[in-house]
This record gives structure tokens, sequence and C-alpha cells, in this order.
């Protein structure tokens, strides 16, 4: 926008609206992540919501023979 | 197996399961339609919406390390390690709970700290069935590796015969850090 009110030679109508546009370009080049927003949800009561992972495998097997925990 | 242990324990029932977009949980979809539990997973390559259970890892982890490390473990020991973490975590009052043990959150009472021992320490377990030998030694050298769930003992690593082994009683522990490649 500022480029557009300095050169006054270019339609500034006819740019903004380019502006506007989604660049293909800019797009394939030059996206970011979106911000992650940390949820506000919180459980009521316990056990009412299960985050589960699993971590692993690892490279030495515990003495349990297990990989993964 | 863990959702009858959370009904009958707790009297709670599981509503929502959140995991990430692996198929290890996969297997158990059919399980939670058929309970009514809502599955959630996280989309691919974006294990931010699995925050809580990734910062929980790091959390445990970090706690595995410091453990290994005092205790002087070789890196065979890492399963231990992890239940000890876990042991030790549940017990800790936490920032997060107000100053609260997530042992209290669930229990509604304050957890014994006269079960643990320090982790890694030399200790010496009572010899059972020395079959009548009166020079042969009355105890075994072992390191403190845990505290087993439901059992009245503790979990050790026999450093002489290298196995594991499970003691009830009669164990003297000794409070210092014992290296096991000495």
């Amino acid at each position: 926008m500022q480029v557009t009110k300095i050169v006054s030679s270019v339609d500034i109508k006819k740019s903004t609206e380019n502006l506007n546009k989604c660049c293909d370009v800019c797009q394939r080049a030059k996206q970011m992540k979106n911000k992650f927003f940390v949820s506000d949800f919180r459980a009521s009561n316990g056990f009412e919501l299960i985050h589960c992972d699993l971590w692993g495998p690892y490279r030495n097997i515990s003495s349990l023979e297990h990989l993964i925990f | 197996m863990f959702f009858s242990m959370v009904e009958c324990q707790f009297n709670k029932q599981v509503k929502i399961i959140r995991t990430d977009n692996k198929t290890n949980f996969t297997c158990m979809k059919f399980y939670f339609l058929e309970n009514g539990i809502i599955f959630q997973i996280s989309c691919m390559g974006k294990p931010q919406q699995n925050r809580c259970v990734e910062r929980k890892h790091q959390h445990i982890l970090n706690v595995l390390q410091a453990l290994r490390f005092q205790g002087c473990l070789p890196i065979d020991f890492w399963g231990e390690c992890i239940l000890t973490a876990g042991y030790l975590i549940n017990r800790i009052s936490s920032s997060v709970l107000n100053g609260k043990t997530p042992y209290r959150v669930f229990y509604g009472c304050d957890p014994t700290y006269d079960h643990p021992r320090v982790f890694g320490s030399l200790c010496y377990a009572h010899k059972q069935g020395t079959l009548g030998d009166k020079f042969d030694s009355r105890s075994r050298r072992c390191i403190f590796v845990g505290c087993p769930y439901g059992k009245k003992g503790w979990h050790l690593y026999d450093i002489d015969q290298l196995i594991f082994c499970l003691m009830k009683c009669q164990v003297l522990i000794n409070k210092f850090s014992f290296c096991l490649s000495s």
C-alpha cells in the first residue's frame, strides 16, 4: 500500500485489487504456518479427557523387553 | 482395561480420548464407538494439537535423565527410570494444581513418603534360601531401581548375579549413590 501511495503513476484502484487477491507465487514461496492458539477447554472432572501418545521406539530394549512407553 | 479401572477405582467415565495421528490407537476405534467415547486425533504433522501429552513426555524425560545421571546407571535401565519418574511426579506437588500433588487430586489424601528410597543407591537384601550354609553370605548386594505398584516391597537389581528381583522386607538401604560401573 505504501508503494502505491508513493508512486503516483500507478493506478491505485487497480493495485489494491491485486493486493487483495491471493497471490499464487506468495503462497507457494512464502507461506508461513498459522499461529497455534492455546485451547481454553479444561475438563471439569478427572478422567473426562485423556491425552494419549506413545514415545519411542527406543534403540535399547528395556529390562522388561519394551521399546516404547 | 484402563477404562474399567477408571470406572471401578474412581467411579468416573472417560468421555474423550485425544491422541496424535499415528495408528497406535486407531485399532481401538470401534471400542470407542461402541462405548460412546469421542475419539479426537490431531491433524497430520501437527503435534502441537496434542500439546498436553507432548509436554508431559518432556517432563518425564527430564526427570528420567536426572534419575539416571544421579544413580550413575547405564542406559539399559531406562524402563525402571521411567517408572520411577512417573512414581515421583505423581507424588511431587505441582504449581498447575495450586501446590497439590497429582496423587491428592486423584485419591483425596496425601501420599506417604516412607516407601521410596534414593534411586540407584546400594542396598543389601536379605538372602532367602541359604540352604543352611553358615559360611554363605546372608545378604545380596543390590541397587534400588523402583517401587512396584501394589506390592509392599522394592524393586532391586542384584549386581552380583545381574538379575532383577523383588524383595519384600529386611532391606537396608544406604543413602548414597552407587556407581554400577565400579
